[in-house]
């Protein structure tokens, strides 16, 4: 019995026979030690007045009107967002248009910041964040000046851990890193794919599959563990925390089958994850209509915007207020109808 | 001699009653108290006392119905439900109504709010306390109609303080990094609410999440959850506050093949909680419901609640009679 951790898991009972305490000193050492490793309180309104002093990490804007208006201007430092959807939707999109909004000068609008992007798809295109700073330039901003341009891409370091133990490595590194690179940002894009790929489907795999590296439970406390280690890091350093997810088909059940003939679409990873994000933005098409949704946050309701992928990124589009009814129920299904086979183009 | 009543019935061959009386006469008192009443409370002192604690309102009045007229002090109440549904809103929202005051019925007390996630979200926070003043501002007014301006008097003057600053700072958040500071607040908790006696409610939100990401001895885990609800539960009834514990839910692989989803932290932990409310998305009407399915004392059953920009709110009434429930 070493740390504080190792009191903490004792009965007063434990103590009394390991150290041959009365109840009332093993109480006494209970309460102690605990008064010590108790954080102090804060009430809500110290909180209020500290985040509008000033001082504080400002929100990253995403530029869609609709969504940094309900986010209240923007991702929110701090905390864990994450961006579920099926392939080529415009997940990679996203982060990429965001990395640059950071990494730009801020007399481009950009916060000057560094960003570390981790790649584990191997989709980070550095091409088409010059495309995009580019196309920044033609619609109304002013253009970067070309000796500029690989200042920015300089101030985005890129990690591309090739399996979930070196994912788990780099983890370990990053606070070292994005204090380096001074980073306002930090971009997973994906957590899923690596953990997909490694783990078994089924509990019964467990470590005798053909390359699995372990069960449906083992992977599942990997995740766990990546993302306490994630909320540490963008609660110690302030900053938004920014990771993509895949989709999976939901088991159907009975009645649950949406019209058009598709089944419906889940975020990967299931519940346990789901809960530890603190914001999920869903991204899905419907025909040839691409909506994001607030799905999951703790600051403000569930809204809906079309967008379209163009130049610079992803627009907001506004074309009235009808939306599909598919859009509305229940945060954790995705109303996707399978009128593209994902399958045959994705696949 | 041995004192009891027990003693004397087999060893001299009396009745219950004379050796009860024999026992009185020596001055031995069978509980060691001058009253005998000493140590119980009769149940219409309980239920008394029960009916005059206020209940701490969800401002969604299905809920508050289902819940037999809010969250109730000086017990454990658990919420569990899926990410998104509202758990985190609803802690807010409680946090806030619990100050309501008492001339409304309100606890008229303060909060504490455990977050382990790190979703508080205080800007949210402040816009279900504006909705709660324009509310408790509107309900005075309308007293004041009917012929009671004491309490739109009170607001005026400061004697009652129930705009958004204050309301603000009558919720003490705690940041809870691992479960060894969570167990370790849950041990400091007596002296707080000691401290502070004017808390009525605590909630933390989850009482989950770090027992989940790296507990790796499941019957260890069992054992310190165990624990540590037996000291809420203790708290609660000591203090007369009402602990409200947000849970998270787990897939569940049942024998016939199918899954569902189940409050996580296993079967052991459900008899923390003396209240348990599934919070869930109705299968007909895209709603949020809250479905009861443990109680003491009250019908198991189901309310559509919604997520509003002023906090928790009933469904409008229109829509209500379409979700037929």
């Amino acid at each position: 019995m070493t740390t504080a951790r190792d009191v903490m898991l004792m009965g007063p009972l434990d103590l009394m026979e390991l150290l041959g305490l009365t109840w009332r000193q093993a109480n006494q050492l209970l309460s102690d030690v605990s008064a010590q490793i108790t954080p102090p309180y804060s009430t809500a309104w110290d909180a209020l007045s500290q985040l509008t002093s000033g001082d504080a990490p400002q929100p990253l804007r995403t530029g869609l009107q609709t969504l940094d208006g309900a986010l209240r201007l923007g991702l929110p430092a701090g905390s864990i967002t994450e961006l579920v959807g099926p392939g080529g939707v415009g997940k990679s999109q996203l982060c990429h248009m965001l990395a640059l909004v950071t990494a730009l000068p801020q007399a481009h609008g950009g916060l000057g910041s560094g960003v570390v992007y981790i790649d584990t798809e191997r989709k980070f295109s550095a091409a088409r964040l010059a495309e995009m700073l580019r196309a920044r330039a033609g619609a109304g901003g002013a253009a970067v000046p070309e000796a500029q341009v690989s200042e920015v891409l300089q101030r985005i370091a890129v990690m591309s851990p090739g399996s979930t133990e070196q994912l788990e490595g780099a983890l370990q590194s990053l606070q070292d890193v994005v204090l380096r690179c001074r980073a306002r940002l930090v971009v997973l894009d994906s957590i899923a794919a690596l953990a997909r790929t490694e783990y078994g489907n089924t509990a019964a795999g467990a470590g005798t599959g053909g390359g699995l590296v372990g069960s449906i439970m083992e992977r599942q406390q990997v995740l766990g563990r990546m993302a306490s280690q994630l909320k540490a890091l963008a609660e110690s350093l302030r900053l938004p925390v920014l990771v993509t997810n895949q989709v999976t088909t939901r088991i159907a059940e009975a009645g649950g089958e949406r019209p058009g003939g598709g089944g419906t679409l889940t975020a990967a990873l299931g519940t346990k994850w789901a809960h530890c994000v603190n914001l999920r933005l869903v991204l899905e098409r419907l025909h040839d209509r691409r909506f994001l949704k607030v799905a999951k946050s703790p600051s403000c309701a569930n809204v809906v915007l079309e967008y379209v992928i163009g130049p610079t990124g992803l627009q907001e589009v506004d074309r009235g207020a009808e939306l599909p009814p598919q859009l509305t129920g229940n945060v954790l299904d995705l109303a996707i109808m399978n009128e593209i086979d994902y399958g045959a183009e994705y696949g | 001699m041995p004192s009891g009543a027990g003693r004397p019935v087999s060893e001299t061959g009396l009745t219950p009653e004379e050796a009860h009386e024999v026992l009185q006469l020596l001055g031995t008192k069978p509980s060691g108290a001058t009253d005998w009443r000493a140590g119980t409370v009769s149940a219409a002192t309980l239920l008394a006392a029960s009916a005059a604690a206020p209940r701490i309102v969800s401002m969604c009045r299905e809920l508050d119905e289902l819940l037999g007229g809010g969250v109730a002090v000086g017990q454990v109440t658990e919420f569990c439900g899926v990410p998104g549904v509202g758990k985190t809103q609803l802690g807010m929202q409680l946090a806030i109504s619990v100050q309501i005051p008492a001339a409304l019925a309100g606890a008229q007390g303060q909060a504490v709010y455990v977050d382990t996630e790190g979703s508080f979200m205080v800007e949210r926070c402040a816009d279900i306390a504006d909705g709660a003043v324009r509310h408790v501002t509107a309900m005075a007014d309308k007293q004041a109609a009917a012929g009671r301006p004491a309490l739109a008097e009170a607001l005026r003057s400061g004697a009652v303080a129930f705009d958004t600053p204050s309301l603000l700072r009558g919720i003490y958040c705690f940041r809870i990094h691992d479960y060894t500071e969570q167990l370790a607040l849950v041990n400091m908790l007596p002296r707080f609410l000691q401290q502070y006696p004017q808390v009525r409610l605590v909630v933390f939100d989850s009482i989950t999440f770090h027992f989940r990401q790296d507990f790796s001895d499941m019957a260890q885990r069992t054992r310190v959850v165990t624990a540590m609800a037996q000291q809420l539960i203790t708290a609660a009834q000591n203090f007369g506050v009402a602990v409200v514990l947000m849970n998270q839910v787990t897939t569940k692989v049942l024998d016939n093949g199918t899954s569902k989803l189940v409050p996580a932290l296993g079967e052991s932990w459900g008899h923390a909680a003396s209240t348990r409310v599934m919070l869930h998305w109705g299968a007909a009407d895209n709603q949020r419901h809250a479905m009861l399915f443990k109680s003491p004392h009250l019908p198991p059953g189901d309310a559509a609640y919604a997520v509003t920009a002023d906090g928790i709110r009933g469904l409008p009434r229109g829509s209500r009679a379409a979700t037929g429930r």
